[in-house]
């Protein structure tokens, strides 16, 4: 219990002071949210390596276990030591070349498979799931595309089917939504109603 | 602030605030209580994006739906499997199910819930997510964090009949594609609201009603300012 008001005690407090300190930059309070924010940095560099080290166990129990997917959990394994050595070997240069020459293809293509299974599950909304919201989504998104391309100078269908308007009317709406549950969440935790820090 | 204390003082004796029930978590309690009954697991994925970037409180009220959702799968025989990209996630997830463990079950049996990483970058997570999907003894999968475009790749687990997939999002090209893809998707401000609806925490049902009211008054400030607009003032 008394752990538990402490973490929530400092978790208040270091909160407040870094949005005080964000409204005046140049003042004291400014100088003491630099200090708890690089403080926080040097946090996170911590659980980085924590995070790649619980990584690494999670497939190398994948490769002891019984199972199919044991391949890909020595693949990953493999390449995170080839990565490991050879940065710090080349200082840093393979490591720039492995971010180049393999993560950024591979993201790409995937980026265009992703375009693929997008097409794929439009046509599906139509055969199974297809309900009211569900199908003005389809048809906002249709009229969007045939107004991007070839029914772009078509001036009454400009007027009519100005997509953008209505596009806009709903991100903004889910946006604000958005928006004030961000800032609901962040105030429970200033105030210590939520505690992700344990309790 | 002011608003959530103040409705949260109110709420207990009153009959005014009541919460609207939104038919995607009737639909997640219910498929919880299948996978506790059928002797199955829940896959809980918290996203690729730690605590201390911009979009954090997502994964801060990812983890208020995890809380609550886990109460109810530890009267089953299979724990939960979690899986996040970040190192903060992951202790954080791991100190909650410690404390759900001892507060729900005798302390004598062995803590068998999971908490995995499974890539620290968005393609890599979602990479690593399939084979946990995947996984024979899972047949709830819940998908609640900062998702963008990447959420696309595991379309075919959306559109799966053996499974009950859930899915949330801030991000609005992550909702688009869920809401594609997905027979059960959190929309806007639901991910938020996931708490609030699925337990009975009295101050996220207050901060939901001063949510609410302060939503109004933008509407209504937004509408009262197109107004003036239109009569020439404010030009």
């Amino acid at each position: 219990m008394t752990k538990s008001v402490f973490s929530a005690i400092i978790a208040g407090v270091s909160g407040f002071l870094v949005i005080i300190g964000y409204y005046f930059p140049n003042s004291f309070i400014g100088e003491i949210r630099n200090q708890i924010l690089s403080v926080a940095v040097f946090l996170v560099a911590i659980l980085f390596l924590i995070g790649i080290s619980n990584l690494l166990k999670v497939h190398l129990q994948k490769i002891n276990a019984e199972g199919d997917q044991y391949f890909y959990s020595i693949a990953v394994v493999a390449m995170f030591i080839m990565t490991f050595v050879l940065t710090l070997i080349s200082k840093s240069e393979f490591g720039y070349f492995i971010f180049n020459a393999i993560q950024i293809p591979i993201e790409t293509s995937l980026m265009a498979v992703i375009s693929f299974g997008l097409v794929v599950v439009l046509s599906r909304i139509l055969q199974n799931n297809l309900s009211i919201t569900k199908f003005v989504f389809l048809a906002f998104v249709i009229v969007t595309i045939l107004m991007a391309g070839p029914l772009r100078n078509t001036p009454l269908l400009k007027g009519l089917l100005n997509t953008n308007i209505w596009a806009e009317g709903g991100m903004r709406g889910i946006l604000i939504g958005v928006g004030l549950g961000t800032v609901s969440t962040g105030i429970r935790v200033l105030i210590g109603v939520d505690r992700p820090y344990g309790k | 602030m002011f608003l959530t204390i103040i409705i949260s003082f109110f709420y207990r004796n009153s009959r005014v605030f009541h919460i609207r029930k939104r038919e995607v978590f009737r639909r997640l309690r219910s498929a919880i209580a299948l996978s506790v009954e059928n002797g199955t697991r829940l896959h809980f994925s918290l996203g690729s994006k730690g605590l201390i970037h911009h979009r954090g409180m997502t994964f801060i009220a990812g983890l208020n739906i995890f809380n609550t959702a886990i109460g109810l799968t530890f009267a089953g025989d299979k724990p939960p499997i979690t899986t996040s990209g970040d190192g903060s996630i992951n202790i954080l997830v791991e100190d909650m199910v410690r404390n759900n463990h001892q507060a729900n079950i005798n302390s004598e049996v062995e803590n068998t819930a999971k908490v995995e990483i499974a890539g620290v970058t968005p393609f890599s997570f979602i990479a690593g997510e399939y084979s946990t999907c995947n996984k024979e003894d899972v047949s709830v999968n819940l998908f609640v964090g900062s998702f963008d475009t990447e959420i696309g790749l595991l379309e075919s687990e959306f559109q799966s009949q053996d499974t009950y997939t859930f899915g949330g999002s801030d991000s609005l090209t992550g909702q688009a594609i869920l809401f594609s893809c997905a027979r059960n998707t959190f929309i806007g401000e639901e991910l938020f609201a996931g708490s609030a609806l699925l337990g009975n925490n009295r101050f996220h049902i207050a901060s939901l009603h001063a949510q609410d009211i302060v939503r109004v008054l933008i509407i209504l400030m937004i509408i009262g300012s197109s107004i003036l607009n239109i009569f020439g003032f404010g030009q």
